[in-house]
């Protein structure tokens, strides 16, 4: 799991933390004996400390944090576990994941938005969906500034209905006016679905509220829906395999997948618009706006051998996620692409998810 | 005859503040959405008042009784009987913890803390208190942080060492 | 089947195998024991640690650790009056007062027997039912989900009985109190005043911890004194009470039977989850006993229901989780994520192709539930004896840990200001006779009962006959009746011809 030298590494620093706490206990509880008032009306002796000193070629000091805006166990949180691992033993210092949890991950772009542009804190942002819910909430943050990495990971997106159902193209879709199985009216699939049935014409008779993409499965066997948009994971693949229930009807990527040979790309239906990585599920790594172009380069370099690093890939994809990397730059462009979709179709979701 | 009891009081006042709030909010939308609080909300603000009422109104207290299939202190609430000022001594006590975790950090709360605790509430010599908190303090240190990997909150005070002391993003509310 | 089986058992015999069973089952043990922590956060924490491991020693080590903490929460249930857990909150009820008359190793014996019997008749019932799973998934739909979320909240009524109108309008706002935050069904942040802490609701943890942990600490800290008042000719606790009360469980079969069934009933059912398996078991056991007053003054068949349904739900929920890759509740969405993680598709290819990782897990649930029990029997003495500490020692101990699960869960310090509140308004109403069970079991269900119900209105496309229209709705609809009515025209038939008579008779 670790060499015995990151172990080593990790051992001592983490005792040194200890030992300041204890020695910091130690002072602070001779202080409070001596006056022998209310601890917590003691002056902290904060004022005599000096702050660090920035940075320069000195990167890193200490350990990186990467905020992750999901709990533990999900898929981007597995995607920055891999590579921050991989980026700990290389920049000899703990890439330590944090998940602070809430708001939709908003927390992420928050740790980005305000954090402290020095390098020590990275965080991945699910797009282009972070950037739909900044964009309906009026006092949303934009993403003007943010020092991109890369793209850590990508999920495709598919379309699947039951095998039994009678519509395959969207025109037939169209016409059948199924009912869409949601597992919620926010998130990723929902974006993509609404984007989609608005282009082609869908209407939008939604059941909402699944428990995640097996759950919608389930429904859609009882009756009680009958179409689902769903971003691939090892599940969705086995459910379209020739001895499930399912079939796939379109994916949004440039060209078949290899998983599901037989299900057509927007493009080839004619939508092409919709196609590329606009619409996928990425996961993007982000530092906050004014970190120092070196630092900036030495996370970036080091991020993007990660997804060079043969084992790190084949662990993302077992987890049902694409590597295609992307450079920083590279990156800002595509979410410009993203945001100027979004921005086109900002009041499309917004009606969509208000309409029961 | 029954005196009017503050706690009563202030929970029912609470909590029809609370209910009726939601109540209140849920006119905004449209009637899927406002259904499930309408239908809850009304009965129990309904009920609520009649609470607030009985305090007042021996009368109501009696109907009221008639509707308890029992005694009014069931299982459900246990016996929490207590004197007040030593509720609000303790009260205060977890208040200032919970401020102090807010605005200084764990790292430097906690023995402080269980110091002052052991001092001021449990009467202990200085020494075995400095040791006791001081021993505590880093069993938990080394089981949260060191052995689950747990993040420690280091308080909102400007930076002073990474991680331990200060510079904690506060979230946004 | 059985070649998978003996493949599984074989795994479980490799030392590796043992080491990670025993050290799951520790840490589940220790984790369901802390307020506020619980196998979710010590899942997750190990998660990324099994990166590498073999898929069956990962399995073995979740397996101890999901299946353990409802057992560990009962420690701090019964010696504290803190469940460890939101599924050990019956257990307070009567383990709490027993271990104060100095009963505290009687009902942790109790305690640790309900849950491992509840285990291992869940398991017993998943490996049985495996074969089926599908029929049954498929049979449970929106409408009859509903149904059973409205089962869960008229056992509110029920329990409250003894006080009915305060105990409804605390189960009223514990519902109104989860619809605040993001409705995925409607996918509308309501009620939370455009902020975005309430975005995602009120958090539970620190809500149930304030409610339980903290305002108990209030209590038993104002009073001084140790937990226990052990008197002269009371019993000491110790291992030989903690081996008796074990023993004492053969006593209540019934109640055991039928707190095992509910527990692995509910389980199985997704989103519904432990703790008002263990309020639904708890009233239950009380309706049906012929001593219903003797619940709550330390009662040995209250701890059996509650602790044998909460440990059963175990089994139940592994049957969505590992036959169709529905997770049935947090720990089982990380136990999805450690297949993916171990390159083992969840959901019905795991039954084709992965039988055998499926009977691994199953086996290491019977392994750490059964070491569970010995653990929790054998240290039941020593852990008994915290009763007899002095609690101005306990109660700053007890505090920092709480806030420390409390930060831990998602690391927002506002929710340390949160939990304290929850504290002093939790103390509040239980001194004004609200009871905070009804209002927790109603935060637990309100939004997923309005989100079963719209759903199914959706399904329907606005036909409400959808809710009569299965024959399983109409049999939980008729369970529901059953349930809340009988007792309640009982009583009231009894008080009135009480008042008849004492009328006539003056």
């Amino acid at each position: 799991m670790n060499t015995n030298n990151e172990h080593g590494h990790l051992v001592g620093r983490r005792w040194r933390r200890l030992l300041f706490a204890g020695v910091l206990s130690v002072l602070m509880g001779a202080l409070v004996v001596a006056c022998g008032s209310d601890p917590t009306a003691t002056p902290v002796p904060q004022a005599t400390a000096t702050p660090t000193p920035e940075p320069q070629i000195q990167f890193p000091e200490r350990e990186i944090e990467w905020i992750v805006g999901w709990p533990a166990g999900g898929g981007f949180d597995l995607a920055a576990r891999t590579i921050g691992d991989f980026m700990g033993k290389e920049l000899g210092v703990d890439v330590v994941v944090r998940n602070h949890t809430g708001a939709g991950g908003r927390r992420a772009v928050d740790a980005v938005r305000r954090g402290q542009p020095d390098g020590y804190t990275i965080s991945i942002m699910n797009m282009p969906m972070q950037l739909m819910a900044e964009k309906l909430d009026p006092a949303g943050a934009d993403f003007e500034g943010f020092e991109w990495i890369g793209q850590a990971v990508r999920q495709e997106n598919i379309v699947q209905a039951p095998k039994t159902a009678s519509f395959n193209t969207p025109e037939e879709v169209a016409a059948a006016e199924p009912r869409i199985c949601m597992p919620g009216l926010a998130g990723h699939n929902f974006l993509v679905a609404a984007v989609s049935t608005e282009v082609m014409g869908i209407p939008w008779k939604v059941v909402s509220g699944f428990q995640g993409g097996a759950d919608t499965r389930a429904a859609m066997l009882r009756g009680e829906c009958d179409i689902s948009w769903t971003v691939a994971n090892p599940q969705v693949v086995a459910s379209i395999s020739p001895e499930d229930d399912f079939k796939g009807l379109w994916v949004y990527s440039d060209e078949r997948l290899d998983w599901a040979p037989d299900t057509p790309t927007v493009a080839e239906l004619g939508y092409p618009e919709l196609g590329g990585p606009k619409l996928l599920n990425s996961g993007l790594v982000a530092a906050p706006a004014g970190t120092p172009p070196e630092i900036i380069n030495l996370i970036e370099d080091s991020f993007q051998r990660a997804l060079q690093d043969a084992d790190v890939i084949a662990r993302l994809r077992e987890g049902g996620m694409e590597v295609l990397p992307m450079t920083g730059q590279a990156t800002d462009q595509a979410v410009g692409g993203m945001d100027s979709l979004l921005t086109e179709f900002t009041d499309v979701v917004r009606d969509r998810q208000e309409a029961q | 005859m029954k005196t009017v009891r503050p706690p009563v009081l202030i929970v029912n006042v609470l909590l029809l503040v609370l209910a009726g709030t939601i109540v209140i909010a849920s006119l905004q939308y449209d009637f899927r959405q406002r259904i499930v609080p309408l239908v809850i909300g009304i009965p129990t603000l309904f009920m609520l008042v009649v609470i607030l009422l009985s305090e007042f109104s021996p009368r109501l207290n009696r109907i009221l009784a008639m509707a308890n299939l029992g005694s009014e202190q069931d299982a459900f609430s246990g016996d929490v009987t207590a004197s007040w000022s030593r509720i609000f001594v303790i009260a205060g006590w977890l208040v200032a913890l919970s401020v102090a975790l807010f605005v200084l950090g764990f790292y430097v709360v906690v023995p402080l803390f269980l110091f002052a605790f052991f001092m001021v509430e449990a009467k202990t010599p200085a020494v075995i208190a400095v040791l006791a908190s001081l021993v505590v303090s880093v069993v938990l240190y080394v089981a949260f942080p060191y052995f689950l990997g747990i993040e420690i909150w280091p308080g909102i005070m400007p930076k002073v060492m990474h991680g331990v002391f200060g510079g904690g993003l506060i979230p946004e509310l | 089947m059985l070649e998978a089986f003996l493949e599984g058992l074989s795994q479980l015999g490799q030392p590796v195998a043992i080491a990670a069973v025993v050290s799951g089952t520790i840490v589940g043990v220790l984790f369901g024991a802390i307020p506020g922590l619980g196998s979710v956060i010590a899942m997750a924490v190990l998660l990324p640690f099994t990166f590498g491991w073999d898929a069956y020693v990962a399995m073995f080590l979740f397996a101890g650790i999901f299946g353990t903490a409802s057992t560990g929460g009962a420690i701090p249930a019964i010696l504290l009056n803190t469940p460890g857990t939101i599924a050990n909150v019956c257990t307070t009820l009567d383990g709490h007062p027993m271990a104060r008359r100095g009963e505290a190793g009687r009902a942790l014996g109790l305690a640790a027997a309900a849950s491992g019997l509840g285990t291992l008749f869940s398991i017993l019932v998943l490996a049985m039912l495996l074969p089926a799973a599908k029929v049954l998934i498929l049979a449970f739909g929106a409408p009859e989900f509903f149904w059973l979320v409205i089962l869960g909240l008229v056992a509110v009524t029920l329990a409250s009985r003894d006080n009915l109108v305060k105990g409804l309008a605390a189960g009223g706002v514990g519902i109104l109190m989860s619809l605040i935050g993001l409705s995925l069904v409607f996918g509308q942040v309501r009620f939370a005043l455009d902020s975005e802490f309430l975005y995602d609701g009120l958090p539970v943890v620190p809500l149930v911890v304030g409610f339980f942990a903290l305002s108990e600490l209030m209590v038993y800290t104002s009073r001084g004194g140790s937990i226990a008042t052990v008197g002269e000719g009371l019993a000491k606790p110790g291992v030989r009470q903690t081996v008796g009360g074990a023993l004492e469980v053969f006593q209540y079969k019934r109640v055991l039977l039928r707190g095992s069934i509910i527990g692995t009933v509910l389980g199985a059912v997704p989103g519904v989850g432990g703790a008002v398996a263990n309020f639904l078991a708890y009233t239950t056991a009380k309706q049906a006993s012929k001593t219903p007053e003797l619940f709550g003054t330390g009662y040995a068949g209250g701890i059996v229901a509650s602790e044998s349904a909460n440990d059963a739900k175990d089994g139940g929920i592994l049957l969505p989780t590992l036959t169709f890759g529905i997770p049935g509740n947090v720990e089982m969405v990380i136990l999805m994520g450690a297949f993916v993680l171990h390159g083992i598709t969840p959901g019905r290819q795991l039954l084709v192709y992965n039988l055998d990782i499926v009977w691994a897990i199953i086996l290491g649930v019977i392994a750490a539930q059964i070491l569970t029990t010995i653990i929790v029997i054998s240290g039941g003495g020593f852990l008994a004896r915290l009763s007899l500490i002095p609690v101005r020692y306990l109660a700053p101990v007890v505090a920092v840990v709480s806030f420390l699960g409390v930060y831990a869960i998602r690391s927002n310090p506002w929710d340390l200001l949160l939990a304290v509140v929850a504290g002093c308004i939790g103390y509040l109403m239980r001194r004004a006779g609200f009871p905070l069970i009804t209002f927790v079991i109603g935060f637990v269900l309100g939004n997923t009962a309005e989100r079963s119900f719209v759903q199914s209105l959706q399904v329907s496309e606005g036909s409400y006959t959808i809710f009569f229209s299965s024959p399983i709705s109409i049999i939980i609809i008729i369970a529901i009746l059953v349930f809340a009515g009988s007792p309640l025209i009982k009583y009231w038939f009894d008080k009135y011809t009480a008042t008849r008579k004492a009328k006539l008779a003056s």
